[in-house]
């Protein structure tokens, strides 16, 4: 395109973003909606599955000991075994001074609080992860053992969690991007009808479709960027302070953080924004614009 | 410049427009077409501007089969022939200036091109002084003259007019319709199609009158409306 057609598309975009700013403006919120909400999932889902990779090279298995079973006789049985490769008895005690430096709150408090729930465990480290399940099996069986947990187990859990809140993630924002769709064609089909003498003349003196179509596609493309925008402020805004307030106060918790990261996904949102407002109108000058 | 060869129209409805039109416009030439209210003037103009397909027959304009015309080829075709309406059709909010230069600016002229053709056209069609005014300032006639520099403005070689003078009084028509004679002797094929007697008696150019999508007379020279 010549640089005076550029100049003239550009002109009618402009035109037509301000002249229904309103629905405009509720196209853009839609579009932020929906990619908040998609961005939202996104990185929920994408921190449950770091944490559970986290634990599942963590080869930890925690035995918790029957009321009143004394540890050293089952600590030897244990350590006896090749695979394992340490062992070590964590009081009912110990483990709640443990939770409470986690939750950042004074242990004493909490001892006096509730009446300490915490079972006396052994956490047994292997030396090989692959013989976890192995090794969980065998140790259940031992006598004196009320339970066995291991974190490959947690870790799968945590996976599946994280595929259902990918799956309502997607779920929910397809549907809201497709509401963001219909909006955008909306504008364009208000804006094709407030333009149709216009369009109609430019057809006759010899406009090309894709002269008469670019000031749309670029309406609808803006549209989708400053949506796209305003998701990407809100989801890593949102984000970035979620992330601080949960790591000063849960020291347990391992987010997915750094700048790389959420400037990835933060392009990833505004780019889907601009894709959002570029098929709408594709859609809308389909429907509504008679071509030649 | 324009050849139809047993053209005919049918529309989507069955209702039948034209048959067997049968039609030679050469360059420079001023046809007028007659006929009553529905007997097919319009859609033979609009053969000429592909607004319409024929459904039978060939029609070729400016050396083109309009019917081999792949869709995106049509912007440049109607590059080629300008068109004038009953109703205008100028942009409200625009200078007179500007609508002319709409014309320009879509097929995406540079803006110096504008500044010079625009007063040309404007000055051929005697409003070289308007050029800042509204549509709604002018008079009919004005308006029709707007429209005929934005018609002319891209130099077709073409230049189809579909009752032109249809809301314009006698004396205006007849300013509006020497204009269109000035333009074809100065080379540009015009067609216009018209249901005004007044006006083709006196200008006594060809007439083709067409009577329920027929042609029943063509003459060739000093025609008149109804061949007396």
């Amino acid at each position: 395109m010549a640089p005076r057609a550029v100049e003239m598309v550009l002109a009618q975009a402009w035109t037509g973003l301000r002249r229904h700013s309103l629905v405009t403006l509720g196209a853009v919120c839609n579009i932020a909606v929906s990619l908040t909400i998609v961005g939202g999932f996104f990185l929920l889902a994408a921190n449950l599955e770091h944490m559970a990779s986290g634990l599942a090279r963590e080869a930890v298995i925690t035995i918790e000991l029957a009321e009143g079973v004394k540890h050293d006789e089952l600590e030897r049985q244990l350590y006896a075994d090749t695979r394992v490769k340490d062992t070590r008895y964590v009081s009912k005690e110990e483990a709640l001074k443990e939770y409470a430096k986690a939750v950042n709150l004074p242990y004493k408090d909490l001892a006096g609080a509730i009446n300490n729930p915490l079972p006396d465990v052994i956490r047994v480290t292997v030396t090989n992860p692959e013989d976890l399940a192995a090794v969980a099996n065998w140790a259940g069986r031992l006598e004196g053992v009320a339970k066995v947990r291991y974190r490959r187990d947690v870790a799968e859990k945590l996976l599946r969690v994280a595929t259902g809140v990918r799956t309502m993630g997607l779920l929910l924002g397809g549907l809201m991007a497709v509401a963001a769709l219909l909006l955008v064609s909306t504008t364009i089909q208000m804006g094709v009808h407030s333009r149709r003498r216009e369009i109609r003349i430019m057809q006759l003196v010899g406009a090309t479709n894709s002269f008469v179509r670019a000031p749309f596609l670029v309406e609808g493309a803006t549209e989708g960027l400053l949506g796209g925008l305003l998701a990407m402020v809100m989801v890593v805004g949102g984000y970035s302070y979620l992330q601080a307030r949960i790591e000063a106060s849960l020291t347990f918790v391992d987010l997915l953080r750094g700048l790389d990261f959420l400037a990835l996904v933060g392009a990833g949102i505004a780019v889907m924004g601009v894709g959002l407002g570029l098929a709408g109108s594709l859609i809308g000058t389909r429907r509504y614009l008679r071509l030649v | 410049m324009i050849t139809m060869q047993a053209v005919g129209v049918v529309y989507p409805d069955g209702t039948r427009a034209l048959r067997g039109v049968d039609l030679h416009v050469e360059r420079g030439e001023f046809a007028f077409i007659v006929g009553a209210s529905g007997s097919g003037k319009s859609t033979l103009a609009q053969l000429v501007y592909r607004e319409l397909v024929a459904t039978e027959g060939r029609v070729i304009v400016a050396g083109q089969d309009v019917a081999q015309l792949p869709a995106r080829r049509v912007p440049f075709l109607r590059r080629k022939v300008g068109v004038i309406f009953q109703d205008f059709r100028l942009l409200p909010d625009r200078t007179v200036f500007e609508n002319v230069g709409f014309a320009l600016d879509v097929v995406g002229a540079p803006r110096a091109e504008k500044f010079r053709k625009v007063p040309i056209s404007l000055e051929l069609v005697g409003l070289g002084d308007r050029g800042d005014s509204f549509p709604h300032q002018l008079s009919g006639g004005e308006q029709q003259r707007v429209c005929i520099a934005r018609a002319l403005v891209n130099s077709p070689p073409i230049l189809v007019a579909d009752e032109p003078t249809g809301n314009l009084d006698p004396d205006t028509s007849w300013d509006i319709v020497q204009l269109l004679a000035q333009i074809a002797d100065s080379g540009t094929t015009v067609i216009m199609a018209t249901h005004d007697k007044h006006i083709v008696d006196q200008l006594r150019r060809r007439v083709v009158h067409l009577v329920q999508g027929t042609i029943v007379r063509d003459a060739k020279q000093g025609g008149s409306y109804d061949g007396t």
